[in-house]
């Protein structure tokens, strides 16, 4: 997979944890299995593969960012899961030429999980 | 959310009896290999493996006693999947009490989950393995159905 989509990825997915970190209640019980994290723990990571994308590649995720709370997502049964608009047969082929490519009615991120 | 819901989010394509691994990273891999040759429709192991080893370096999920709980949520993955396994040796997973880790429970939710299934999973999962006997009854199980009795305590 393409090193910028990766980190995309890994990206969005801190942010789910920091999501689930940042609530009281999980955060709460988290803490009461000995598994709660940092939160600041968390910013800090995120904070370093952001400034590892590429500025073009940074420059739409942080757009997209602006307007969604989920810029990047996976393709499940040929559909964004952001705005559940299909994605053209071509994606998986295309997607292999190593690019990162977007919803095109909502503009996300995609991915093939 | 009780054991034996948990169990039903697991099966026993996603039970290693036994890791070959011998540290962290490639116990983490092994596990999510698991997953990947499971019939849960992700190819992607390099995001889900990713994703645990953020997690593993924001602090060990080894809380023990012999035990590790490594999960998070993933853009992977549509539903919660449990991959269980175990090493009789015991792997350095950096645990919180520094002694080798025999047991694990990978937890993999997907971004948005109902009711939170993803929490209730993992603190049953925590509250059954503070008990000494469970335990070692688990780790003497051979099968994916006799650890699955000897965590229900079914016949």
């Amino acid at each position: 997979m393409n090193r910028q989509l990766e980190l995309l990825i890994s990206i969005q997915n801190l942010e789910l944890m920091l999501r689930d970190a940042e609530d009281a209640d999980n955060s709460a019980e988290m803490e009461t299995m000995g598994l709660k994290v940092d939160t600041e723990k968390i910013k800090a990571d995120l904070e370093a593969q952001i400034q590892e994308i590429e500025p073009r590649e940074r420059g739409y995720f942080n757009r997209i960012k602006n307007r969604v709370d989920n810029p990047v997502v996976a393709v499940w049964d040929g559909h964004c899961t952001g705005c559940f608009a299909g994605v053209p047969t071509s994606f998986s082929s295309v997607a292999n030429e190593n690019k990162v490519l977007h919803c095109e009615s909502c503009g996300r991120i995609l991915f093939i999980p | 959310m009780d054991i034996k819901d948990v169990f039903e989010l697991a099966s026993p394509d996603l039970f290693i009896p036994e890791l070959e691994a011998t540290n962290k990273q490639d116990a983490l891999a092994e596990m999510v290999d698991k997953l990947v040759d499971s019939d849960h429709q992700i190819s992607n192991r390099e995001t889900v493996l990713q994703m645990l080893l953020s997690r593993e370096q924001l602090g060990s999920t080894a809380i023990g006693p012999g035990v590790a709980f490594p999960h998070g949520r993933a853009l992977a993955t549509q539903d919660l999947i449990v991959v269980i396994a175990r090493s009789s040796k015991g792997i350095d997973f950096d645990s919180t009490d520094g002694k080798p880790t025999n047991l694990f429970f990978m937890l993999v939710a997907p971004p948005q989950d109902s009711g939170n299934q993803y929490l209730g999973a993992l603190a049953a999962l925590v509250e059954k393995m503070q008990d000494d006997s469970l335990r070692d009854a688990f780790l003497n199980a051979d099968e994916f159905d006799s650890a699955f009795k000897a965590l229900t305590g079914e016949e």
